[in-house]
């Protein structure tokens, strides 16, 4: 038994130790998979199969077993060693069951309604089309139209620091048009702090209305 | 507790194709800027989420702004409601990034702040650790606190406050000074100054012997609901006697208290021993006695939500 194996088969009996759902016992769990993750040692079975959906289907299998292991650890036998006992779950177990979870879309090959992850370069270089404007209004133009509007009165009036200019609708605009909290506080002579808590406290109290005018 | 490393807590999560399906459902609602930065604080929400959710810690995503779409466009806001304690903000961080973006807008009416660094495919994303609180838009990773104490935050002592370590100058998180209290006041909305005066006078009545310290408290979970500030004035009157004066007072601009509002004093069984209720009442205060190693409780009600205080003196 090295000191990988020495170290996991601590925390799980740690983990163990503690009653469910008791803050011991999460931070056991959370150190346990913590260091299961470090080690490098997962298994990657069926290596050559599955292929263009392997890591997909291996995403999966590995979230599932993690839950996994914090729900049962006490069925964790010290007998074994903690990765015997993981890594039996991820080839036998959660693999399989991750690609059957995905094996409807598998069978039909690509997929055009399958989901596919997109990267970090992938979001810097999407632009969706945007709608035409003319047809259906997006959800922020809707948003802004609100705040314009202001049918009660209720964003214009309702301000801070006894400054009727630093009042929510203001607020509100500028941010959708893209100011930073630097610049609108430099306008208004008010620091960031309260402009930003106030704006939060308006969110907050102002949202059912928000909601229920733009569900309609 | 057993532990080779003296690493920080880091727990990595995969990003599956659900929590992509999630972040694409929300992603096509928005503009390309807005989109982009919407889906990256998705990736970061389900990680916390289910990292949570494997140790069997409550959330609820779908009553959180970030699962919202008119918030996520108000707002650059990636919370998490946790049942019972609030909200826990969790910053996207990218990869080699060497501080965290977070937004003026959410550094109030937030538990903490986890970091998560999200890789460059965007099938990974690590759990870094977290900051309690935050005041300046870029906070550098250096300052991250281990994840083991996040969930020390998402377990609060149900211990009674010592009183006793008031009188030396100790304080637990969440009770300040009722200058700090009462200052966030004015900010708010239709702040009333007259009342904001009087109370002031009221508690700065001047004594070297007496300690106030106050706590915000929220009735309820809810968009709507109410807050109060609770004040508790101690003073000592003989070596084992302290006077002690339970206070509370409307905030967010509110002259009144709420309507039917209750405070209530129990002993150490459990027994309301004191009450007074809010009509259209600015403040109300219930004072006694007691000695050392005495337990009370104070109980602020309203409706059917009450939130309940053990101390020890």
């Amino acid at each position: 038994m090295n000191a990988i194996d020495q170290q996991l088969k601590q925390l799980a009996q740690d983990a163990q130790q503690h009653p469910p759902r008791s803050k011991q016992r999460q931070q056991a769990l959370a150190k346990l998979l913590g260091a299961i993750q470090q080690s490098g040692k997962l298994t990657r079975p069926y290596p050559g199969q599955f292929h263009g959906f392997y890591e997909d289907i291996y995403d999966e299998a590995k979230q599932r077993l993690f839950c996994y292991i914090c729900e049962r650890i006490d069925d964790y036998n010290p007998s074994f060693e903690v990765l015997q006992w993981v890594n039996f779950l991820l080839k036998q177990r959660f693999f399989m069951e991750a690609s059957r979870s995905m094996m409807p879309t598998l069978h039909k090959g690509v997929d055009a309604k399958r989901v596919k992850r997109l990267t970090l370069d992938d979001l810097e270089k999407n632009n969706p089309a945007e709608v035409d404007p003319q047809l259906t209004p997006s959800l922020s133009q809707e948003i802004i139209h609100y705040l314009e509007t202001d049918p009660e009165g209720l964003f214009n009036q309702t301000y801070t620091s006894n400054q009727p200019a630093a009042n929510f609708q203001f607020l509100a605009l500028k941010l959708l048009s893209g100011y930073s909290w630097k610049e609108i506080s430099e306008e208004l002579g008010i620091n960031i702090s309260t402009l930003s808590s106030f704006y939060q406290r308006c969110l907050t109290k102002f949202s059912p209305k928000l909601r229920e005018y733009l569900s309609s | 507790m057993f532990h080779t490393t003296n690493e920080p807590l880091m727990l990595t999560v995969p990003l599956t194709l659900e929590a992509h399906q999630i972040a694409q459902q929300f992603h096509q609602k928005h503009s390309p800027k807005k989109a982009k930065q919407v889906y990256l604080n998705t990736l970061a929400v389900y990680a916390v989420k289910t990292s949570l959710q494997c140790l069997e810690i409550p959330t609820n995503w779908q009553a959180s702004d970030s699962w919202n779409p008119i918030m996520q466009t108000l707002t650059n806001t990636a919370d998490l409601l946790i049942k019972d304690l609030g909200k826990l903000e969790c910053r996207p961080v990218l990869p080699n990034a060497a501080s965290c973006h977070i937004p003026a807008e959410v550094w109030s009416d937030r538990i903490g702040y986890v970091a998560v660094e999200l890789n460059q495919a965007l099938t990974e994303a690590k759990l870094l650790g977290f900051f309690p609180s935050v005041k300046t838009e870029d906070v550098s990773l250096s300052q991250l606190i281990s994840l083991e104490h996040l969930l020390d935050h998402l377990n609060p002592s149900r211990q009674p406050i010592q009183l006793s370590q008031w009188l030396q100058n100790i304080f637990d998180a969440g009770w300040q000074t009722v200058e700090t209290l009462f200052d966030s006041s004015p900010t708010e909305l239709a702040f009333n100054f007259r009342t904001y005066t009087q109370i002031a006078t009221h508690l700065s009545e001047p004594s070297d012997l007496k300690i106030t310290r106050g706590k915000r408290l929220t009735l309820g979970r809810r968009y709507d609901d109410e807050q109060v500030i609770l004040v508790i004035n101690l003073m000592p009157t003989s070596v084992s006697e302290l006077d002690i004066s339970v206070e509370i007072y409307p905030t967010n601009g509110q002259t009144y208290l709420p309507k039917n509002l209750r405070l209530m004093i129990l002993d150490d069984t459990g027994e309301t021993v004191m009450q007074a209720e809010a009509r259209s009442t600015k403040q109300i205060q219930l004072q006694f006695s007691g000695e050392p190693g005495e337990c009370f409780k104070v109980r602020v009600a309203l409706a059917d939500i009450s939130m309940t205080e053990t101390f020890i003196i």
